[in-house]
């Protein structure tokens, strides 16, 4: 497109910043002096307005503001008082290995918990054994999820068995518990789905890996 | 709705509350923004629980991330950067398919008052719908940000990291289609109607 000052295509291309209030006062007075004289550039003005205002009707379907909101004070709540991430951390690959070695941390924790608190409570499965020195898998900690206070701990144990998931931290103050899921390959909106269609799990987030 | 631009210095001091942890201040901005984002997003997909999701994570990480904003753009640019970015991750999340058609809706809300009547209203919607339908995703994202956004290129250029030039021409290409497919809806409603190819 070469344009030159009172082309039609010229012309046409400041329509919409005269429209939406960016353009100077210089490109507005060339519009309005070319669409003083050129009855085909009015009309492609009329139909860009018209556009303009079908734009600015309201989007159908929204959603509901305040119920989102609240949903992000939880967000928020929860993710203040468990034990990570951090809000207001610094720039990204400083906090993923920092969250990393927290989860490390916690999971070795766990470990030796485990074998000071009980050890005769513990049965490696098929009679494996495990040393303390062998290494722990170590579950990546993907999602927070608030229990409802009528799930039983059986209930619970159940639904983290068939949803293969592992609780990497918690609960916090608030009850929460950090999961991760043992499947290498989880279709996460579709777990994420069926946590979320329980009622007896008050809430459940997807731990963020920050902006996309 | 149209969008009066808000005064920078408001929005800024609510990103400056916000990086010290004011909550309220937070819940200020995200009130203010609600329905830009939803209109911004409604060219991305029609899915309400969607919006709401990208909505929550655009401000999930402007709460993280206030402090470090600097003003080299309006916090506007920088809200709805954010949000075009969740917005693109949570649909190529979908499957992408979201992107490349928007569905036209049968049971969208009647809208508020802009235009007389509710007649009118659906007639502008309707001719929109098809208008839309036939831009790619890109095209409408530029459309919405300069028409109903009112925002500069340079804006549009910082929100969807684009160069000037291929926004110049996204920017072109449906101004071209939309004046192709419309003509006999615009037709119906303007004074003058232009002569059918």
């Amino acid at each position: 497109m070469t344009s030159h000052p009172g082309d039609h295509a010229h012309i046409q291309a400041l329509m919409p910043w005269v429209l939406n209030g960016q353009a100077d006062a210089t490109q507005q007075a060339e519009v309005a002096q070319h669409l003083s004289h050129c009855p085909a550039c009015r009309e492609e003005m009329a139909r860009q307005r018209q556009l303009q205002a079908a734009l600015q009707l309201p989007a159908p379907s929204a959603p509901d503001a305040e119920r989102g909101l609240d949903r992000l004070m939880q967000r928020i709540e929860l993710a203040s008082a468990a034990p990570a991430p951090a809000p207001a951390a610094a720039s990204r690959p400083a906090r993923t290995s920092r969250l990393s070695l927290a989860l490390a941390a916690c999971v070795a924790l766990q470990a030796v918990a485990i074998a000071v608190l009980a050890p005769r409570a513990w049965h490696a499965p098929n009679d494996e054994y495990r040393l303390l020195s062998q290494a722990v898998p170590l579950v990546k900690a993907q999602l927070r999820v608030l229990p409802a206070p009528q799930l039983s701990l059986a209930e619970w144990q159940a639904l983290l068995q068939s949803e293969q998931l592992q609780v990497v931290a918690g609960p916090n103050a608030l009850g929460a518990y950090a999961l991760g899921t043992t499947t290498p390959k989880v279709d996460m909106p579709a777990l994420l789905a069926r946590l979320r269609s329980r009622a007896d799990l008050r809430l459940v987030e997807p731990l963020a890996e920050d902006a996309p | 709705m149209s969008f009066i631009p808000r005064p920078d210095e408001v929005d800024q001091q609510l990103l400056q509350a916000m990086a010290g942890g004011d909550r309220q201040a937070l819940a200020t901005l995200y009130r203010a923004y609600h329905p830009r984002l939803c209109q911004f997003l409604s060219r991305l997909t029609r899915r309400a629980d969607l919006m709401d999701e990208i909505i929550n994570d655009c401000f999930w990480i402007a709460w993280q991330k206030a402090g470090s904003f600097r003003g080299d753009s309006r916090v506007s640019t920088w809200i709805i950067g954010i949000a075009y970015r969740c917005g693109l991750k949570a649909l190529r999340r979908e499957g992408g398919s979201e992107l490349d058609s928007l569905d036209a809706d049968a049971d969208a809300a009647p809208p508020s008052t802009l235009v007389d009547t509710p007649d009118e209203q659906r007639e502008l919607r309707d001719w929109l719908d098809k208008g839309l339908q036939r831009l790619t995703w890109d095209q409408r994202v530029v459309v919405e940000l300069v028409y109903a956004g009112g925002h500069s290129l340079d804006e549009v250029a910082a929100i969807t990291q684009a160069p000037v030039g291929t926004l110049k021409s996204r920017l072109f290409h449906a101004r071209l289609k939309l004046r192709n497919l419309l003509p006999e809806l615009a037709g119906d409603t303007l004074p003058r109607k232009e002569a059918q190819p």
